[in-house]
């Protein structure tokens, strides 16, 4: 187990690697100069060619990418001409903000997800099982930007039940004392209950919709995976032993589907994070997705880069973990068993 | 002996193979049959309604729909319906494109490293494995930064992400073919190479093809119209559907949905009837399988 385990990191760390290679270059083979974008049109020749040496542009690319990444590797991601500030501080700006969303988005798709799929499965009725799949159809076409501004626009305009967007708290609010950066978390740490409520409130309507394209593939899976379960013969077994139709169910066949909607995390993460590109720029949200997309509108290379390089390896690290989670609980993915 | 062979013979060509597919599915081919329509709608949609689709008229501005905008007009009197089907027509060209361009570079790779397998499957496994690493969205974000923000670097950006995923599925299939029977005598009896690769393997993959096609397509005309949204795709006065939901933000809230409305009604309805047409199509070609 362990030497799949490790086979399994070295596979991991050579895609990380080849991800950095691939983003380094998208962003430095490209036309365009990022030295004349920063110093602006108005800056002399002289000026941007000492911009260009001191940001090693001048340099050749092997050199670019090693120096790249041993500044990364000391916790450097350089610095955004856009915000003038470095990466690091814009992220430990933005970063918590998404991942409130995030893990909102998470548990609202889940939830959501397994519940559905395990009453359209355990009803057995051909209507259920209908209205899922249509319903898990509509949501993987619905573009959520749209879905976001008609939610805004049913929900916060017409009937006022939910803040429109307004970022993360009511105008006027001070945010909480900052120890993890989340609003809601913090809130309550501080014993602000209103203040917990108000930050909660402004996170459903973004969450829920940032929910919809996880939920509709989770559905799929789970529910395919509860009805090939169900076919299984220990499940017949279990009947035949005298359990009755429920805690077959509970006991057998849930738990075998959730185990594998596991290998889908890093999926379900990317669902994530494109999500929140297109969905916090609609809410005035302040979080990573609205700081790439304002990012690339002002060719600020240093975030794009960061964001780029942070997105393969957290993507890399989730499969990474949900492989391993399922090789320690799963005894037939190891190699060599079967 | 030869009687009943040639009886078969006479049947199987009678019966259109498509026609039969679509007969035991009626869903199917109602799906089917919208489909065709909504494209070739859009595909003559200049003829089918002669408004310009950049036509300004600044005395007949943010119109309801009506008899003559049945979609209505924009903030500078542009017919929405006109700027409805151009937009359109993007979307559907663009999601062709990326969908075939991904089968072509991502059906040649699967076919090299399923049947050399060794070094050049590690290398091409590695090598999509690193692109997927990155959601589709923002890769295409980043071309467009890097190239200028239009709907080619879209193309590009999003045919680069959707190669590695067609080549993932076929690669399997490549593999799994290779270890049966029949291609396995085709070898024994000396057939060349080049011929197995092309006639026995290649066919078998044409049903996964079309499937990952249609999930392809539908997904690249969602993220060409978020790129769209967010100003990195479509560039005025080119018509698209995200880029005219953009447009139709600031009206959306105060009472003038149709700007943003339709866009976002056509897309929501072009991308589902996909999914169920992949769907059920997966269903009918192996019933076994569950849809995922």
């Amino acid at each position: 187990m362990l030497s799949t385990i490790l086979r399994r990191v070295g596979i991991s760390l050579a895609t990380i690697f080849g991800a950095s290679v691939f983003a380094f270059i998208l962003l430095r083979v490209v036309p365009g100069d990022p030295a004349r974008a920063i110093a602006g049109d108005m800056a002399t020749e002289d000026a941007v060619a000492a911009l260009r040496a001191d940001m090693g542009l001048d340099q050749n690319l092997f050199v670019q990418y090693w120096r790249y990444m041993r500044a990364v590797f000391t916790g450097d991601l350089g610095f955004s001409y856009s915000t003038g500030g470095t990466v690091n501080s814009l992220l430990g700006d933005r970063l918590p903000a998404t991942i409130e969303l995030g893990v909102l988005a998470v548990i609202f798709a889940i939830g959501t997800a397994v519940l559905f799929a395990s009453l359209a499965v355990y009803s057995n009725s051909r209507w259920a099982d209908r209205l899922l799949r249509t319903a898990s159809s509509l949501a993987m076409g619905s573009p959520p930007f749209w879905i976001a501004l008609l939610a805004l626009m049913v929900f916060a305009v017409q009937f006022g039940v939910f803040p429109g967007p307004e970022g993360r708290l009511s105008p006027g609010l001070v945010p909480p004392a900052d120890i993890t950066g989340l609003y809601s978390v913090d809130a309550l740490l501080a014993g602000n209950i209103p203040l917990m409520f108000n930050a909660l409130w402004h996170l459903v309507l973004p969450a829920a919709i940032i929910s919809i394209g996880p939920f509709a593939f989770l559905s799929r899976l789970y529910r395919s995976q509860l009805r090939s379960t169900r076919r299984e013969t220990f499940v017949m077994v279990a009947r035949s032993h005298g359990l009755t139709k429920f805690p077959v169910f509970n006991r057998h066949i849930a738990p075998h589907g959730l185990l594998s909607i596991l290998p889908a995390g890093s999926l379900l993460f990317a669902d994530l994070l494109t999500g929140s590109l297109l969905v916090e720029k609609v809410f005035g949200w302040p979080g990573i997705g609205s700081m790439t997309a304002d990012a690339i509108i002002q060719k600020d290379f240093a975030v794009v880069q960061a964001v780029l390089l942070l997105a393969a390896v957290l993507y890399v690290v989730v499969s990474l973990l949900a492989d391993v989670i399922l090789t320690t609980v799963d005894p037939r993915t190891r190699v060599g068993a079967r | 002996m030869t009687l009943s062979v040639a009886s078969v013979r006479a049947t199987q060509q009678r019966s259109n193979p498509i026609a039969v597919f679509l007969k035991r599915d009626i869903p199917l081919s109602i799906f089917l049959g919208l489909f065709i329509l909504l494209v070739v709608g859009l595909l003559i949609g200049p003829w089918l309604w002669p408004l310009s689709s950049d036509a300004i008229n600044l005395s007949n501005v943010l119109q309801a729909p009506s008899a003559a905008h049945p979609m209505g007009t924009d903030d500078t009197g542009r017919d929405l319906l006109a700027r409805f089907l151009d937009g359109g027509r993007t979307s559907v060209f663009a999601g062709l494109l990326i969908a075939v361009i991904g089968a072509v570079l991502g059906c040649a790779l699967a076919l090299m490293a399923g049947s050399m397998r060794g070094w050049v499957d590690s290398v091409f496994t590695w090598l999509t494995n690193s692109i997927l690493c990155f959601p589709a969205i923002l890769l295409a974000m980043a071309i467009a930064m890097a190239i200028r923000p239009g709907v080619t670097a879209v193309v590009i950006g999003l045919s680069l992400h959707s190669f590695p995923w067609y080549m993932r599925t076929l690669r399997s299939e490549v593999m799994r073919l290779y270890g049966q029977d029949f291609i396995r005598s085709t070898d024994a009896i000396g057939a060349h190479p080049v011929r197995i690769l092309l006639r026995h393997v290649l066919p078998h993959l044409i049903p996964t093809m079309i499937l990952q096609m249609a999930a392809v397509f539908g997904a690249s005309i969602l993220s060409l119209a978020a790129l769209g949204f967010l100003g990195l795709g479509a560039q005025p006065p080119t018509a698209e559907w995200g880029a005219m939901i953009t447009d139709g933000q600031q009206f959306f809230l105060t009472g003038q949905w149709w700007i943003a409305g339709f866009p976002g009604l056509g897309l929501l309805v072009a991308v589902t009837l996909t999914t169920l047409i992949a769907d059920r199509a997966r269903e009918v070609l192996d019933p076994r399988s569950d849809a995922v």
